[in-house]
């Protein structure tokens, strides 16, 4: 999503654009006053209009001269105004009693989250440096090892306050949220804050915009904003990951896993590890990567860690990952496939190949109906719509 | 240094130059001792040329690299690499001795009349360190474990943690520093010193007012980065914790300390080449400038306020609030002098006769883009917009139309300025204004869409990106490939107008300063065969012809 | 640059004759270029007192238990024995001034005497410290291990090494100038009419002790009130 200017996901962003667009209106007042009559200098005197004896040395004009440097800086005060302004609203932190403190720590190159102690006090800890699975002696996980499963579960139209740190052997790094417009550096040894209230249901991306060495480009994370009901379930629960439909596609589920941070999808690269692109692997035999680990294949990592899914994200991962990275084929699609084939790439004089369509055409087409060449597409008035964009990843995937 | 006769032949010829030490025969140790400020600038503009044309291969091998998410020419560890080069070489080697090095050595002295600078010696010292420096910047290449890794602005405590070669790194920006402080010295003393009888202040042409904001910048702001990177070294050789949080320092304090210098930095580069402006406008609306004055008091203001603002790098870096708040206050107050010399500058114009030469082209284009980099410069200077845009591609897209639109592109219009003066050969004007055109258009497309890109969230100091961001880079990519294209036919005119251009005599565009009242073209050794009495202000225009004329016999006024 | 320089001569439209300042035998540009470097060692230290005195505003303390471990008898005499080659320094030029070339090489020797005798009480004291294990790089100078003293500590130790290191070199190379400067006087190249080079080293010294008079309280006097004083403690 090109998150910077097309959501303005939290409380403060329409402040920031605000500024942004006084600041774009003066910009251009401002250039048009110096590149105007530069432009209109220099076609009007053009040397052949102009006789030597009409050139004239205008060398003062106070009037003028007042007038050039005060307009501006008036205009700079009001710029500075907005820009303060703007400042205040991001950087005024909330009540900490209304507000959810969590605490970040950003470090070489993973971002941390931890929660307040739930009811049962018991303390969310997501994402941040890999640790080991604890097994007991048969070889059953007790506490499950932490890498990349950074998401920041919050509830929508809440404060949240942000304690961050780095270790104090790490680099500074900066937590940014492009649709939340802001940032601040994540020093070790110091604590910064932040806050942030959306009233956007969904996923934001969290990127470091602090230099902070090989891996600076890959250090993203996500904000998923959840309805408050969603959020309290999960918060309440031992969990990894809320429960609900936030998440459409295996490849979401991978990415939330934190799979990719270590594991090429796309390309046969090796990254961490070996690169998950490959069919000949089985569902079972995922499923046992993923619950118990691995270390056989000489990797300099060393090992995979156990336990970085489980239950039925687990089971949704395998099939993801078995079926060659493909999304996994919704049921309704069923309906779709005695016509467009198995895949959805079309048979021949019976119905075309669906590969191309976006989740708009798709919808209009399934309400509506459609007649054409070869034959009439029925109307399926009643898909719901977590139905229409499931088939519509899926078709994504096949092609 | 028995030798001082005036034969009236140039310069460049053999033998025709002052030694550093003894008298060689040949004439490549002639060129290596000479201590003549004229063909040191040469030598400083055929070094930094070739450094810039280094950094500019690393730039397109990282535009390459961005042409497509995903990994193209580079890991993220060579990556880190190749933007640190490129950062290192431009600013360090190129932009910072860049305009000062080249036309302040060798203009400087003939615009106001001096037979050279007051310390040649020390100029000749000055220029070996220079080259010293950038033999250690360079050695670190290939020794240690390569190149380092932290990006210019070398910040704690990555610089301190990474195990690739930033001591050799920091060494050589000291030793570039030195350098840099001791040209500020010589040319603050002949600017004080050596002016020729009657030219006071106010008489002195504007280049040389660049010149002198400059190098009060160089002799002011250098030391505070040298000892800064002094103490990083330190702290990299005993780890006594100055800067290292895991041993009690603060990170952030280097971060201050590198921008109280690197700040003004940024005016360092940008005055001299303002002052090349303020010369080529008046000579090409062939009348005097409007506002001497202020534009020659306005550098020094901008000087003055450069060194108040440094904190406008460090909105996110969890500085109080307050001191953000005084800070971009501040920095506003740089932009108003910038402005009224702009201003300034098109009042100029006004009821003049514009020539469209190549400089003068290059100057107006720059108008244009300098405009477009101040003003987004500007929008960061807001600090609720910058915690948005800091260390996003609109930052880089701002001071690259900074820095590449403004320094770099008055560099050239100067090099094609004063082309006659240094070779007394003309270039071919046709081609050259080809290559300016083809260079403007590349220019603009390649760094454009970044400031789009940036304001949409994409991060600087990425090698691998999201998807959504690549529209951008690729349009960006085929600017740079205009772009090159310009900028090596423009080297291509400008040396055919070396070796082939028609003699230009010594004042081809009728222009008023001294450097164009000289016995031939290129100057002969120690300049102005006699020194003129100046009693006449720097642009003296009358119904477009310059009203000062000399007999160069005696340099006695004969108008 | 063996003979005069003859100055060249401008003349107006009036006829009026002005003299052409060259730069050759430009007295004032000499010193005026010095002036300007000593400025820029000025900007050099005062950044360095800068980073001092923030850290000292975060561990006041610390450093106030360091400064108080400092031998304050062979600072003190170092700063005494500084003063008085300022002295000899400035009666020195007095001398070449007047016209006395002998009392001024005397006096020239003198202070080398003297910055010579400086530099060996600083050696005596640094290896005092060095055998009681504080120096840079020593095991009490690092964080992290049983020696490692307290972090303000290592960061005032750090500084007052890297600061006095810093201040010897310009000792050192003042020692070399006047050697030379000796040199040049006795080849008749710098006398009563030329004394740039000596005005200019004069100028040097001066400023080597002016950061001494700063290096000097900010450094041993700070933690004087601490009855614990005098030579460093082992631990
Ligand atoms: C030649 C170099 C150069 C120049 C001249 C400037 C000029 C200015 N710069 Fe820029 N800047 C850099 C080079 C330069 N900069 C570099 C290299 C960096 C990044 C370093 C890094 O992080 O790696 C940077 C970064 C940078 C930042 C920090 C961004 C960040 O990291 O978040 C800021 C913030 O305030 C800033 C502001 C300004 C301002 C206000 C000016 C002003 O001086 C501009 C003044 C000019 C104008 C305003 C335009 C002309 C005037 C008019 C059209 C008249 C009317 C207008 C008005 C009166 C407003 N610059
Ligand atoms: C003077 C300063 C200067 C100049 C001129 C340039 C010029 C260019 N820079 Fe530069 N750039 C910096 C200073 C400069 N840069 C700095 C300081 C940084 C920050 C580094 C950091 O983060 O630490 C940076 C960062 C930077 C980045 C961001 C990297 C990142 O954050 O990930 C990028 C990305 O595209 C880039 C690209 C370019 C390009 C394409 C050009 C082009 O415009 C250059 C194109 C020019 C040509 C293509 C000319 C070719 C010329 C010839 C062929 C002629 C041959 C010459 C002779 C014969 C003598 N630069
Ligand atoms: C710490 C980085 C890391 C993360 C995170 C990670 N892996 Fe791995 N993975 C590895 C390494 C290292 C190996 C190779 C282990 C070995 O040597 O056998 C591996 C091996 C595998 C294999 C076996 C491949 C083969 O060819 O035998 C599968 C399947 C796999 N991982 C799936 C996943 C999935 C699914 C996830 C997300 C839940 C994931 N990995 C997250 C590091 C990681
Ligand atoms: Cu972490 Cu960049
Ligand atoms: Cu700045």
């Amino acid at each position: 999503m090109l998150e910077g200017f097309n959501s303005q996901a939290s409380t403060f962003a329409a402040d920031v654009d605000q500024a942004l667009y006084i600041n774009l209106v003066f910009s251009i007042i401002l250039a048009v006053s110096v590149l105007g009559p530069m432009v209109y200098f220099a076609w009007k005197y053009r040397e052949k209009n102009v006789k030597n004896e009409n050139i004239e040395n205008f060398v003062h004009h106070t009037g003028l001269e007042i007038t050039w440097t005060v307009i501006p800086t008036i205009m700079m005060f009001i710029l500075f105004y907005y820009g303060y302004s703007s400042m205040k609203s991001i950087r005024t932190m909330p009540d900490t009693s209304t507000a959810i403190t969590v605490q970040v720590e950003g470090s070489k190159w993973k971002w941390r989250y931890e929660y307040p102690a739930n009811a049962n006090g018991f303390v969310h800890k997501v994402g941040g440096a890999y640790t080991k699975a604890i097994k007991d002696e048969n070889g059953k996980v007790i506490e499950k090892g932490t890498m990349g499963r950074s998401a920041l579960y919050v509830p929508v139209n809440t404060n949240i306050i942000l304690e961050m740190t780095a270790p104090l052997d790490d680099v500074i790094h900066s937590f940014y949220v492009p649709a939340f417009r802001m940032k601040e550096d994540v020093v070790p040894g110091r604590k910064t804050k932040q806050w942030f209230n959306s009233a956007d249901v969904g996923e934001y991306d969290v990127e470091c915009a602090e230099y902070c060495g090989t891996d600076h480009s890959y250090m993203y994370s996500r904000i998923v904003v959840l309805p408050k009901a969603e959020y309290e379930a999960w918060f309440n629960s031992s969990e990894d990951t809320p429960k609900g439909n936030y998440l459409k596609s295996g490849d979401a589920v991978l990415q939330q896993h934190g799979c990719k941070s270590c594991h090429a999808i796309q390309t046969d690269k090796i990254l961490v590890g070996p690169t998950l692109n490959t069919r000949r692997l089985t569902k079972e035999q995922v499923l046992d990567v993923i619950n118990n680990g691995q270390n056989k294949l000489g990797y300099a990592m060393g090992a995979m860690p156990a336990g970085l899914a489980s239950g039925a994200d687990a089971e949704k991962i395998a099939t993801y990952v078995a079926g060659g990275l493909k999304g996994d084929k919704p049921a309704s699609f069923a309906a779709c496939s005695s016509c467009h084939g198995e895949d959805g790439k079309g048979m021949f004089s019976t119905a075309p190949n669906l590969v191309e369509y976006d989740v708009d055409l798709l919808r209009n087409v399934l309400k509506n109906g459609k007649k054409g060449m070869i034959g009439t597409m029925p109307a399926f008035p009643y898909v719901s719509e977590e139905e229409v964009s499931a088939i519509a990843e899926y078709l994504k995937s096949v092609k | 240094m028995s030798n001082s006769s005036n034969s009236g032949k140039s310069y460049l010829e053999a033998g025709e130059t002052h030694y550093a030490i003894g008298h060689p025969k040949s004439v490549f140790m002639q060129w290596m001792l000479t201590i003549d400020h004229k063909r040191i600038g040469l030598m400083y503009a055929a070094v930094i040329f070739v450094f810039f044309f280094v950094a500019v291969l690393v730039a397109l091998s990282i535009r390459i690299e961005l042409f497509a998410p995903g990994a193209q020419l580079f890991d993220g560890d060579s990556y880190n690499q190749a933007f640190t080069l490129h950062g290192v070489i431009m600013i360090f080697l190129f932009i910072i001795p860049g305009v000062p090095a080249v036309f302040g050595n060798i203009i400087m002295p003939l615009m106001i009349g001096a037979k050279d600078v007051s310390f040649p010696r020390l100029n000749w010292f000055t220029f070996w360190l220079y080259i010293f420096g950038a033999l250690i910047a360079l050695s670190s290449l290939w020794t240690g474990n390569g190149f380092a890794d932290t990006g210019w602005t070398f910040y704690a405590p990555y610089s301190l943690n990474t195990n690739t070669n930033v001591i050799t790194t920091l060494v050589a920006a000291f030793v570039l520093g030195m350098a840099s402080i001791l040209t500020g010295l010589n040319f603050l003393v002949t600017i004080h010193r050596l002016r020729a009888p009657g030219m006071d202040f106010f008489k002195m042409p504007l280049f040389v007012w660049g010149i002198y904001a400059t190098a009060w910048i160089q002799l002011l702001a250098t030391p505070v980065v040298g000892i800064t990177l002094i103490l990083a070294l330190l702290e990299k050789m005993f780890g006594i914790g100055i800067f290292d949080p895991s041993k009690g320092g603060d990170p952030v304090l280097f971060e201050h300390l590198f921008w109280i210098y690197s700040h003004p930095a940024v005016y360092l580069m940008i005055l001299p080449a303002f002052g090349i402006m303020s010369e080529i406008i008046p000579v090409f609306s062939r009348r005097e400038v409007f506002g001497y004055r202020t534009i020659a008091l306005s550098s020094a203001s901008i000087a003055g306020i450069g060194y108040l603002v440094w904190g406008h790098h460090l909105f996110t870096s969890g500085m109080s609030d307050l001191a953000k708040t005084v800070f971009s206050f501040l920095t506003f107050f740089v932009a108003i002098p910038t402005g009224v010399k702009f201003y300034d500058w098109v009042a100029t114009m006004y009821k003049g006769k514009i020539i469209l030469t190549t400089p003068m082209l290059w100057a107006l284009g720059t108008m244009i883009t300098f405009v477009i980099g101040g003003l987004t410069g500007v929008t960061i200077a807001m600090i609720g917009a910058d915690i948005h845009l800091q260390d996003t591609y609109y930052t880089v897209a701002h001071f690259h139309y900074a820095m590449l639109g403004g320094v770099v592109f008055l560099l050239f219009a100067g090099l094609h300025y004063w082309f006659p003066v240094m070779f007394g050969k003309m270039y071919d004007e046709k081609k050259a204004k080809i290559a300016f055109y083809l260079n403007f258009v590349g220019f603009n497309v390649l760094w454009f869409p970044m400031f789009i890109a940036g304001y949409q969230g994409m991060p600087r100091r990425y090698f691998d990106y999201l998807p959504e961001f690549q529209i951008y880079h690729q349009i960006s990519f085929f600017g740079a490939l205009i772009f090159i294209s310009g900028l090596a036919y423009m080297f291509y005119v400008l040396i055919q107008g070396m070796k082939h251009g028609k003699p230009s005599g010594t004042n081809p565009w009728h222009a008023t300063t001294l450097e164009w009242h000289l016995p031939s073209s290129p100057p002969p050794l120690e300049n102005h065969s006699k020194v003129p009495y100046v009693d006449f202000r720097p642009y003296e225009y009358h119904h477009g012809e310059p009203v000062v004329k000399f007999d160069y016999k005696t340099m006695k006024r004969i108008d | 640059m063996s003979h005069e320089y003859v100055p060249e001569i401008a003349v107006d439209r009036d006829g009026k004759k002005h003299e052409v300042q060259g730069w050759q035998g430009d007295f004032y540009g000499g010193k005026l270029g010095f002036w300007l470097f000593m400025l820029t060692e000025v900007m050099m230290f005062g950044a360095m007192f800068l980073v001092l005195t923030y850290y000292y505003s975060l561990h006041t303390q610390d450093f106030l238990d360091a400064s108080a471990h400092l031998n304050r008898l062979l600072g003190g005499t170092n700063t005494v024995v500084l003063l008085f080659s300022a002295l000899t320094m400035g009666l020195g030029l007095l001398k070449m001034r007047t016209g006395d070339v002998k009392g001024a090489k005397t006096m020239i020797w003198a202070t080398i005497i003297l910055a010579t005798l400086f530099l060996g009480i600083k050696g005596v004291e640094w290896t005092e410290e060095y055998t009681h294990g504080v120096f840079l790089g020593l095991d009490a100078l690092q964080s992290g291990n049983e020696h490692s003293r307290p972090f303000g500590q290592i960061l005032f130790y750090g500084m007052y090494f890297t600061m006095t290191g810093l201040h010897g070199f310009h000792i050192i190379i003042g020692i070399g100038l006047m050697i030379w400067l000796v040199k040049r006087i006795d080849a008749g190249k710098v006398s009563p009419h030329h004394h740039i080079l000596h005005f200019n080293i004069a100028l040097y010294w001066d400023l080597v002790h002016l950061i001494w008079v700063f290096v000097f309280p900010y450094f041993y006097m700070i933690g004087a009130g601490d009855v614990t004083g005098g030579a460093i403690h082992g631990h």
